[in-house]
């Protein structure tokens, strides 16, 4: 059975309480800020091996075995140094530090970072690959409207060999449909 | 230590070619509304953003290093090499779609026999027109190990050339390849200034 305590979720809020007072306040009297919750994507720790459908609506970051699909339409995916994953992938980032063994389907870009070992198939609009990963499989490039040479203009250098990680995720809850082992 | 231009670039150090024919086919390719484009070695960060410019599928083999590996035993050497090559170059779905292959050097560290294996296992993948572009060097001498290639812009290529002892070069010449590799004719060939010849193959 799948354990959620073995789901790290680091979300970290702030209390109220934990405001630090500043000597430097105005004496006006100080209304009460709300905290805004800084929110970290959810983990799969490194013990954990899950099969089946991994689904949802925030950041996510595996560091343990996955086999089956993920599907985060709308976030991003980062498969840590120990990752290990066997699985058809879908994100809007998709960041590699470990192994995969999938295609993988990027939404905006696919980053493939030295330490990581990729065996399969990859659409996306941007692909970055690090010197030093491992690659073996086919490319789709789809450079957006306005960026592509030829049949679709040709982006600038700068677009081409742009890279960079992930913008934060939102709310949701992680959807599993599976067996954790 | 007094240092002497052009005696300061140790072996290993990297180079930029100026590859015209390259820098021709990317053009052609380009021109269409989509490629496809096979790369015979490994994945590399310049050649992807390079070609993450196009509308194009970019198959990445990550083969050259495996395939020009001594076989284990001369005895087995033929069936060895066909071995390796439909275990490390398998075809792509689009079968006969490929619109071009990039060799880099490989050609250089295949035997004759090789060479043709090499050919005839590749040549189904390609259209009819389809181009197979390759280095051949015209020197006595090659690096033991195929160097490292990738595109920085059309026309030009970074060569990382792999430590290791010298080997004779097969130094082979258009009549060779025209033999060895009947699947294909060379349309058009430059000496470039490191002693390297660029080819450019078309498929019949």
């Amino acid at each position: 059975m799948f354990d959620m305590n073995n789901l790290k979720r680091n979300t970290t809020k702030r209390e109220p309480s934990e405001e630090v007072p500043s000597s430097t306040a105005p004496a006006a009297p100080a209304e009460p800020r709300a905290a805004s919750p800084v929110k970290e994507p959810a983990t799969i720790g490194a013990s954990i091996h899950f099969k089946g459908d991994l689904s949802g609506e925030e950041d996510f970051v595996i560091q343990g075995k996955v086999e089956g699909t993920i599907n985060l339409e709308k976030n991003n995916l980062t498969i840590g140094k120990n990752g290990r994953i066997r699985a058809n992938v879908t994100a809007n980032t998709i960041i590699i530090e470990g192994q995969l063994q999938g295609d993988m389907f990027g939404n905006e870009k696919v980053i493939i970072r030295k330490s990581g070992n990729v065996l399969g198939n990859i659409v996306a609009p941007r692909v970055t690959l690090e010197d030093g990963a491992k690659f073996k499989g086919s490319i789709e490039m789809e450079p957006k409207a306005g960026e592509a040479f030829g049949g679709g203009g040709k982006k600038s250098e700068a677009e081409s060999r742009g890279t960079g990680t992930g913008a934060g995720g939102t709310p949701g809850t992680p959807d599993f449909k599976g067996a954790q082992q | 230590m007094l240092q002497v231009a052009g005696q300061i670039e140790q072996a290993g150090d990297p180079t930029e070619l100026n590859s015209l024919l390259l820098a021709g086919l990317v053009e052609r390719l380009a021109a269409g509304p989509r490629f496809e484009l096979v790369d015979i070695g490994p994945a590399r960060e310049a050649t992807i953003a390079f070609f993450s410019q196009f509308h194009c599928r970019l198959h990445i083999e990550d083969a050259i290093a495996a395939l020009a590996r001594p076989a284990p035993s001369t005895d087995e050497e033929g069936a060895w090499f066909e071995g390796r090559l439909k275990a490390l170059l398998t075809p792509p779905a689009s079968i006969g779609e490929v619109d071009a292959v990039l060799c880099w050097d490989l050609l250089d560290h295949l035997s004759r026999p090789r060479l043709a294996a090499f050919a005839a296992h590749l040549a189904p993948w390609l259209r009819r027109g389809a181009h197979l572009h390759a280095f051949i060097s015209t020197r006595p001498d090659i690096p033991g190990q195929p160097a490292g290639f990738e595109v920085l812009e059309a026309s030009t290529v970074r060569v990382q050339p792999r430590p290791g002892p010298l080997q004779p070069a097969p130094r082979y010449h258009q009549l060779d390849l025209g033999r060895l590799m009947p699947q294909f004719a060379v349309e058009r060939s430059v000496l470039l200034r490191n002693g390297l010849q660029e080819y450019l193959l078309r498929r019949h």
